[in-house]
């Protein structure tokens, strides 16, 4: 067996946003990570962000509360057919949850097509999916992709979850070619193994070209 | 006047003796009514408790016009079991600090209370506990619907949530293959 020299990239964190040769990279392990896509460090006091006016979640949950409160809960689409169906034409004051203060529109005409459930529903069953099956689910409809690969979500969806984060480490070995990352924890235990016959052809040839 | 005054004692007493009711009377869209224990009522549902506070309990039954009488009825089934199992400051805590702490894994009891619902009926009630603002049975209904699709692929769960696939045939392959590594189970 002849030992590896392996030229080693070690990109946490604060990194693996910014190494443009690792950039395509972090961008198709991001779906393994959410937790690592966030513009900034999440905010500590949940209480805080809520009075802020933060994210989504906050927003959809007050609406929520209020709404429900109320009896004026609204929402944008209604159910096909069912007890909420009448329910319809009061559904529209939380729209507003929809829609961003920081310049940012969510997308209120794709949830018109979102399914059965309300928004905020479905928001709640999405936040206790695990990270992998939420990036297979991305594929579901428009809807879901943009409000699965939302930072708010993926900050909701870490915070609820207390995971420790990830590390990847990426090798590239000159004797044998081939490109090489892990994905392991903070106990060094990896959790994933990317090489090159694993199943993201395009990110590998695209690796090893630079 | 000796009349008036004796009315006026009789409703007097009515009134006291409505609150000390200490059950609620729900009525469903269809017309169908329910008693639900009013402590239970204000402990698990933030609407119940505000109508109860404020005063707008009707005691022929309080319309609840959103919530259809199968969806009505396991909720107070669900307040019913509840009532004595979980003291209710356990309950508090539960919800002070619902946005940090993951989420609470359901009881056997629970777990039982939403397996034996068809698909219909489960999404009613997730529906109806969304309405009435129940935290804790959101929370036990959201987690059988999120471990439902847990092992399905993308169409089935647009089958079962009724969603509409708004992605062209290039868009889905294109995405498909970013994540390809997703569709592979480990």
């Amino acid at each position: 067996m002849q030992p590896i020299t392996a030229h080693t990239h070690f990109f946490s964190l604060a990194f693996s946003l910014s190494t443009p040769s690792c950039s395509s990279l972090s961008a198709s392990l991001l779906g393994l990570l959410p937790h690592l896509h966030r513009p900034s460090p999440p905010p500590p006091n949940p209480i805080a962000n809520s009075l802020r006016g933060g994210g989504l979640r906050t927003r959809l949950r007050d609406g929520r509360r209020i709404g429900t409160s109320h009896g004026v809960a609204a929402w944008l689409h209604g159910r096909g057919s069912g007890p909420f169906s009448h329910y319809r034409p009061a559904r529209m004051a939380s729209t507003k949850a929809c829609a961003r203060v920081d310049g940012r529109v969510m997308p209120v005409l794709a949830a018109s097509n979102a399914g059965d459930l309300p928004p905020d529903v479905m928001y709640e069953i999405l936040l206790r999916l695990p990270a992998k099956v939420l990036c297979r689910l991305r594929t579901v409809c428009r809807f879901w992709q943009l409000l699965l690969s939302d930072p708010e979500f993926m900050a909701a969806h870490a915070s609820c979850r207390r995971e420790l984060p990830l590390i990847i480490t990426g090798y590239n070995c000159y004797v044998s070619k081939t490109s090489l990352a892990n994905i392991m924890d903070l106990s060094g235990d990896i959790i994933k193994q990317c090489h090159e016959h694993a199943p993201q052809p395009r990110l590998y040839h695209e690796h090893r070209r630079r | 006047m000796e009349v008036d005054k004796g009315k006026g004692e009789a409703e007097e007493t009515r009134k006291v003796a409505e609150a000390d009711r200490d059950t609620v009377t729900l009525k469903s869209s269809d017309g169908k009514l329910f008693e639900v224990s009013k402590e239970a009522a204000a402990r698990l549902s933030t609407v119940l408790a505000g109508m109860i506070a404020g005063g707008s309990i009707d005691d022929n039954g309080t319309d609840l016009k959103q919530i259809g009488s199968e969806a009505l009825e396991n909720v107070v089934d669900y307040c019913n079991k509840h009532a004595n199992s979980i003291p209710s400051a356990a309950l508090i805590s539960s919800s002070i600090s619902f946005n940090t702490a993951p989420f609470k894994e359901p009881e056997e009891w629970e777990r039982k209370f939403v397996d034996r619902l068809s698909h219909d009926a489960l999404f009613d009630l997730v529906e109806a506990a969304n309405f009435l603002g129940m935290e804790r049975l959101l929370d036990v209904t959201c987690h059988k619907i999120s471990e439902m699709m847990k092992g399905k692929s993308p169409d089935q769960i647009r089958e079962v949530f009724n969603i509409k696939n708004d992605y062209t045939k290039e868009e889905l392959e294109e995405i498909r293959q970013e994540l390809a590594w997703a569709f592979y189970d480990d």
